[in-house]
């Protein structure tokens, strides 16, 4: 049975009908995914589907083992978020939801620029409401500056798309590689949904204001959208390794201080992608593997623990490490997801992490760069630290918060468990990913060097955590904001666009003010007025003034 | 959530001190059996040329443990430095009557409320 619709299709479609299903009937909407996906696996093709417009051919569907991964895994994401957001009878977030997972399955089969296009902009617009689902103040305005960020992307794509078709005449999705402004163009497009340093503000300023489930959706679809287009259109780039150990690094800083625990995991994201960053910039087969494979499993442990934060809002109300702890005693199974999640990103053997980490890890050394390696074993040891430990330590253990929150809804346990077990058994059994990955090579991910050095890294960089808090050395929780580059927009643009608004306005009055006086001081002569003397001779003063400057400037011209 | 009666709750596994004692001790045997273990197996070396700094400090014993140790203690002290000057008071950018003016805020509930 082959697969002939766009593969977007069927999610757009069950969007359209969940704005006016009745909200009883809304368990359907899970059998999308569900039937899609495996339709689209069973066939193991999807037919190219081409539309005519005028002098272009947008190439709509455009299939090969790149793509096919990424529309599995969105299937499989979709699916998961989908059934975790089942307690709920908000149909805003079913409709931007399955809007938002359809974008980007199109995306991925998108063949030439123009339909990416589309696609990425919708990416844009659906996200969003699950920002302005959560209905808060707060929200609105994060919904906002996220929605300003994304738009730009897509006009930077667009703007480079032109340029592209200028030079090349070609709108397909070929490798790109960085020596034209286009070039230059494409990658800060790709950058900002990717996260890349200095524009990943939009990511920790939007993921933590999203609702429980908006949060779930977002961490899966648009950053890997990104690193798939990085992928087919970067590869090999040695800037992108720069670019991507400093992601790996940076933010890990930066999760360890933070408070709000989605925050914590919004970093801990861009830590993650830091490392596909890498894997595409290295751009060996090893790497590229690495790097989607990685994708991969991020989406799924990345969003476990997305899924266990947003089960303790849920509850709870907040997420501040501050205020959390002793959760363990009243939802144990979350307990035990969050667990699950934090040892697969923090790559413990028999996880999924494990297994397409040590990809790129080993890629980085084959291509020569010993100290970037450094970097990424620093991060691996630091993403241990601040999501393998700090977020399960301080929401289900530490002190006692006196919280007693009830566990977590059936259907919410339900999507952690699935979630969970795919960790496990990817991580337990990589070759069931390892032959779905693009590029051909043979990593073994288990031998007794690479498992027992892991093991003294994790156990180590544990150890450390045990050392720091006996000594009082490691930081409390503390209700704070920590200043990133969004400083810049949210406080220093402002500010300064206040002060300059502030000079124009006294200027402008001063002027007014200065001219009107100037005004008052000529003497008037209305009907009654009483024509002395001194005003006449006055008047023929200021007459001839006038008189003489005129003709001096007709002179000087 | 009414206040719930924590004097009477029954203790669990990590309430009784024992349990986290020998949990503690289960965790630092492991440690030590961890870094003494590159004693006993011979790593495979990084594949970089001979005499590449970092590929004959890989090779020290313990070399993982060393760094994964010490890495942490340098990123907590790094992150408590930058607390010094990135920490704003949590209303920074939102003044708090701003940003607890909660419009219809259906699924998330606050039980502080």
């Amino acid at each position: 049975m082959s697969y002939a619709i766009p593969a977007f299709l069927p999610f757009f479609i069950a969007a359209a009908i969940a704005l006016i299903l009745p909200m009883r009937w809304r368990y359907i909407l899970a059998l999308v995914p569900l039937i899609n996906g495996l339709w689209l696996f069973l066939s193991l093709d999807a037919s190219p589907i081409n539309i005519n417009l005028h002098i272009f051919t947008l190439e709509l569907v455009k299939v090969d083992r790149l793509s096919l991964l990424f529309a599995y895994l969105f299937h499989i994401a979709c699916f998961i978020c989908l059934i975790y957001a089942m307690h709920l009878k908000d149909r805003l977030q079913f409709v931007a939801g399955l809007a938002y997972a359809g974008s980007a399955i199109g995306a991925v089969f998108a063949g030439d620029f123009l339909s990416l296009f589309i696609f990425w902009e919708l990416l844009a617009l659906t996200s969003a409401f699950l920002v302005f689902a959560r209905r808060t103040k707060s929200a609105q305005l994060a919904g906002i500056r996220y929605l300003i960020i994304q738009i730009l992307s897509g006009v930077a794509l667009l703007i480079a798309a032109i340029m592209h078709y200028q030079s090349t005449g070609s709108m397909s999705i070929t490798h790109i590689g960085i020596e034209s402004y286009a070039s230059y163009l494409f990658l800060f497009a790709f950058g900002v949904k990717a996260a890349f340093p200095f524009l990943h503000t939009w990511l920790t300023d939007a993921y933590p204001e999203a609702t429980p489930v908006g949060t779930v959706f977002l961490s899966a679809f648009t950053t890997k959208v990104a690193i798939y287009m990085l992928a087919r259109t970067f590869q090999g780039e040695e800037a992108l390794v720069y670019i991507g150990a400093a992601m790996t690094c940076f933010p890990i800083f930066y999760a360890v201080i933070e408070n709000d625990l989605r925050k914590v995991l919004a970093y801990s994201l861009i830590n993650q992608l830091g490392f596909m960053v890498c894997g595409i910039g290295i751009g060996t087969a090893l790497a590229l593997n690495g790097a989607v494979a990685h994708a991969f499993n991020d989406v799924i442990f990345k969003g476990l623990l997305f899924m266990t934060m947003g089960a303790v809002l849920t509850r709870v109300g907040h997420v501040n490490g501050s205020n959390l702890g002793g959760l363990f005693r009243t939802m144990p199974k979350t307990t035990l997801f969050c667990i699950i999640g934090a040892a697969s990103i923090s790559a413990f053997p028999l996880f999924s992490g494990f297994v397409s980490k040590s990809m790129v890890m080993a890629a980085m050394i084959e291509a020569g760069h010993e100290y970037l390696w450094l970097m990424l074993l620093f991060a691996s040891a630091g993403v241990f630290h601040h999501a393998g430990i700090k977020i399960p330590f301080f929401a289900f253990f530490a002190h006692d918060s006196g919280l007693r929150p009830k566990e977590a809804p059936t259907n919410m346990l339900i999507a952690m468990g699935i979630a969970a077990t795919l960790c496990i058994v990817i991580g337990s059994f990589p070759g069931l990913l390892y032959q779905l990955l693009p590029w051909e090579n043979s990593y073994q991910p288990y031998d007794l060097t690479h498992t027992i050095t892991q093991l003294q890294l994790l156990f180590f960089s544990a150890l450390a955590f045990v050392w720091l808090n006996k000594q009082g050395l490691y930081p409390p929780e503390l209700k704070s904001v920590n200043l990133d580059v969004e400083y810049l927009y949210r406080k220093i643009l402002p500010n300064a666009g206040i002060k300059l608004f502030s000079v124009y306005e006294n200027t402008s009055k001063a002027i007014i003010k200065s001219a009107s006086s100037a005004i008052t001081m000529l003497p008037t002569k209305n009907k009654n007025a009483d024509a002395s003397a001194a005003t006449l001779t006055m008047r023929m003063v200021v007459g001839f003034v006038l008189l003489a400057l005129v003709a001096l400037m007709i002179e000087l011209m | 959530m009414s206040s719930p009666d924590l004097k009477h709750e029954n203790p669990t596994f990590f309430d009784k001190p024992q349990n986290i004692k020998v949990m503690m001790i289960c965790f630092y045997v492991l440690c030590f059996l961890l870094a003494a273990a590159d004693v006993f197996i011979h790593r495979h070396e990084l594949k970089l040329i001979d005499g590449n700094v970092v590929k004959i400090i890989e090779q020290w014993p313990s070399f993982y443990a060393v760094f994964g140790f010490v890495g942490c203690s340098l990123l907590v002290f790094g992150a408590k430095l930058m607390r010094l000057f990135l920490m704003r008071s949590e209303h920074f950018y939102d003044p708090p009557n701003e940003s607890e003016n909660d419009i219809n805020d259906k699924n998330t509930k606050d039980n502080n409320a």
